[in-house]
């Protein structure tokens, strides 16, 4: 339910932000105005409360925004929610943002979990073998995990490339169990 | 057995491994959200299909029957307590299917396909979807052949034809089973298949079930589909479906098949758990509103095929079980709209002695007189409608029949007569000859000369008697299948002959 809010909200922005074409601005204010509700438990109490009326939060985001040099979307987005009293679902909603706009532009993130630690080169051949396959530009994260054996599980979306030596041998066990 | 040594051995694994082919295993996976009741909620598997195999760890599987914006919802076959919140699912790519094939016969699976009474595995190469579309109109043609259930009451009121679907109807304990039963005894030595689909009933139940088929060598031609009260709703949910898609098996192979589904109200049961946990809307009674497509879809597979198919026939006699004999409810309405007709059993009747309790006055059979033989037409043409004006009649000298006139109180008499010979014990099928002969009698008046009560043993002792000492009269009819002069001249003359012994064996039992 929440999570259905949360990616209309992020698909809102991440539609503004690219008809501004500044998307990578947007993201990186977003990222940082989350950081200072993380961190302030004060900016939170306030924002948060429904004793504090949305005038008030609103001058505060505008002195904070000014502060921080906030985009100008990043602002009416945080004003948009203060004033639907969704403020407390910021963070739901920038991870939603994250996915959207790279949905819109084209970019998969990818997880690569390997039995022990990529070079760099391998990194590159591996992230280059990844955009070939799937046509997009891919933004990955590594994961060490000894229990792999060796090779490496490659998770892009809900799809899962699974070149691990674990599931060769499980595969070769079935395949011995069933002749 | 020839033995093999241990390098041996080593030596076949070693060629295994090194032949093994390394690949890649492309996945699409999704994480479990959440469990319960038999329910999961998956997250992911953005491309999954509508009612495909999902593969939870453990070696569970779950069908996929709801896709929403984020999430689908699974139903679980199998023990579903070790999935955890998290638990990675796999998409199969394969739509829910059972095996079908000639291995089947004569075995008791579960609605997966696979074997609960401990012969063995089935081996058989053929699957079939769980869900199929039906044929199509040009694809079938009208029922042509009857499916004889050895009850007198019904091959002649009610005729089933191959390929019809007949529903069985009725409180509990009024016999609605039993007549199940009879039916697939009464195949022996036939063409027909038989699929008995338990839904929802007690194992000991099923175990009574296959206990009478094997005792009197049914099993030989039967399947028995099993989803009992123990298992989960989903199980049940699935029963019918794969009873279905192995009868269609033989439908497609150019044979003959009949599908019992007992019964459809636990059926419906279970699809409205089912439902409702996946937080479908309810609609009357708490059903789903689709329950009623859920029974049509399922019976729609009944079907005669035309020639150019090779005239298979998959006929269905679904049961429905009534609370108080109120068939105005949703699920015997709907049902009772699906098919060709019904047998309605009452449980006055059946307290009163009428076994099978079969009320023939609201009984119907749509299409099955086009499949009656020409013999068995001719004498139940008027049976229905004699037994209707006796009811009539009867509702009305209950109070009191000395005043009534000569005419009416024949037509008691012939009534009272006929109710008892539509009477037949539990496990005795007739052969439709019999059937024949002793409606024959009844109906053209030769037993209303005898006390009620003689009726029945006078039946019983009437077919040794004439398959003895006029054999000519049941073979024809056998052959022939119809009654022309010299064989009702034949029928005639052998009632008379065992009557007339019959009744100097009561003079002399009265001296």
């Amino acid at each position: 339910m929440s999570e259905a809010v949360a990616s209309r909200y992020a698909a809102a922005l991440a539609d503004a932000a690219l008809a501004e074409s500044n998307a990578e601005r947007v993201r990186r204010d977003l990222a940082a105005f989350v950081a200072a509700f993380d961190e302030s438990a004060e900016l939170r109490n306030v924002l948060e409360t429904p004793s504090v009326a949305p005038e008030l939060k609103k001058k505060i985001v505008e002195a904070l925004a000014k502060r921080m040099d906030l985009a100008k979307a990043v602002r009416n987005f945080v004003f948009l929610l203060v004033d639907h009293s969704r403020i407390e679902m910021l963070r739901e909603i920038q991870q939603a943002f994250h996915q959207a706009l790279n949905a819109r532009l084209g970019i998969a993130d990818a997880e690569v979990t390997s039995a022990r630690e990529l070079g760099a080169e391998e990194r590159r051949e591996l992230i280059a073998t990844l955009e070939r396959r799937t046509g997009k530009k891919i933004e990955a994260r590594f994961r060490e995990d000894a229990s792999l054996l060796g090779g490496a599980v490659v998770r892009v979306g809900s799809i899962v490339y699974d070149g691990s030596v674990r599931e060769q041998l499980t595969r070769l066990r079935e395949q011995l169990e069933t002749e | 057995m020839a033995t093999i040594k241990a390098d041996e051995i080593t030596s076949i694994l070693r060629e295994q491994i090194e032949n093994y082919q390394q690949t890649v295993a492309v996945d699409e996976v999704g994480s479990v959200i959440s469990v319960g009741d038999g329910i999961a909620r998956v997250h992911g598997l953005d491309r999954c299909m509508a009612g495909e195999m999902l593969e939870f760890p453990h070696g569970v599987f779950g069908i996929a029957l709801n896709l929403e914006e984020d999430q689908v919802g699974t139903v679980l076959l199998g023990d579903y307590t070790e999935i955890r919140e998290g638990d990675t699912v796999k998409r199969t790519k394969k739509i829910m299917s059972v095996p079908v094939g000639d291995a089947l016969i004569g075995r008791i699976v579960n609605p997966l396909g696979q074997p609960i009474d401990d012969k063995g595995p089935i081996v058989t190469e053929h699957r079939n979807p769980l869900e199929r579309l039906a044929p199509g109109v040009v694809d079938r043609q009208p029922v042509r052949e009857p499916v004889q259930t050895g009850i007198k009451a019904i091959d002649s009121m009610i005729p089933i034809g191959r390929g019809q679907r007949e529903l069985i109807i009725g409180d509990r304990q009024t016999g609605k089973t039993a007549i199940i039963l009879d039916t697939i005894l009464n195949q022996k030595g036939g063409d027909l298949i038989c699929i008995y689909c338990a839904i929802g009933q007690k194992r000991s139940t099923v175990a009574q079930v296959v206990k009478t088929l094997t005792d009197y060598g049914a099993m030989d031609y039967s399947i028995v589909v099993s989803a009992s009260a123990s298992e989960p709703a989903t199980m049940q949910y699935i029963a019918p479906f794969a009873a279905a898609a192995i009868g269609e098996y033989f439908r497609d192979t150019k044979r003959h098949a009949i599908c019992f589904y007992d019964d459809l109200s636990k059926h419906a049961q279970s699809y409205r758990e089912i439902s409702l946990l996946l937080r479908r809307p309810p609609g009357r009674e708490a059903f789903p509103g689709d329950v009623f497509f859920l029974h049509s879809r399922l019976l729609e597979r009944a079907a005669k095929l035309n020639d150019q198919l090779g005239a298979g026939s998959l006929t269905a006699l679904p049961v429905i079980e009534t609370q108080a004999g109120d068939v105005s409810a949703y699920i015997p309405t709907n049902v009772i709209s699906i098919t060709d007709g019904q047998i309605y059993l009452e449980a006055d009747l059946f307290n009163a002695g009428i076994r099978p309790a079969i009320n023939a006055g609201i009984s119907v059979s749509r299409v099955g007189g086009n499949a009656q033989t020409k013999a068995m037409k001719k004498v139940s043409g008027t049976l229905r409608l004699d037994m209707a004006q006796y009811r009539e009649l009867a509702a009305f000298a209950q109070f009191g029949s000395e005043q009534l006139d000569k005419a009416t109180q024949a037509q008691l008499a012939r009534g009272q007569r006929l109710v008892e010979i539509l009477k037949q014990d539990q496990f005795q099928p007739l052969a439709v000859e019999n059937q024949v002969l002793i409606i024959f009698a009844g109906g053209k008046g030769y037993l209303d000369d005898l006390d009620v009560a003689d009726v029945r043993r006078f039946e019983l002792e009437l077919y040794p008697f004439v398959e003895t000492n006029y054999p000519n009269v049941f073979k024809t009819l056998r052959e022939k299948k119809t009654i022309d002069d010299a064989l009702q001249a034949d029928m005639i003359q052998a009632i008379n002959a065992f009557k007339e012994r019959f009744k100097a064996g009561l003079a002399a039992a009265a001296d």
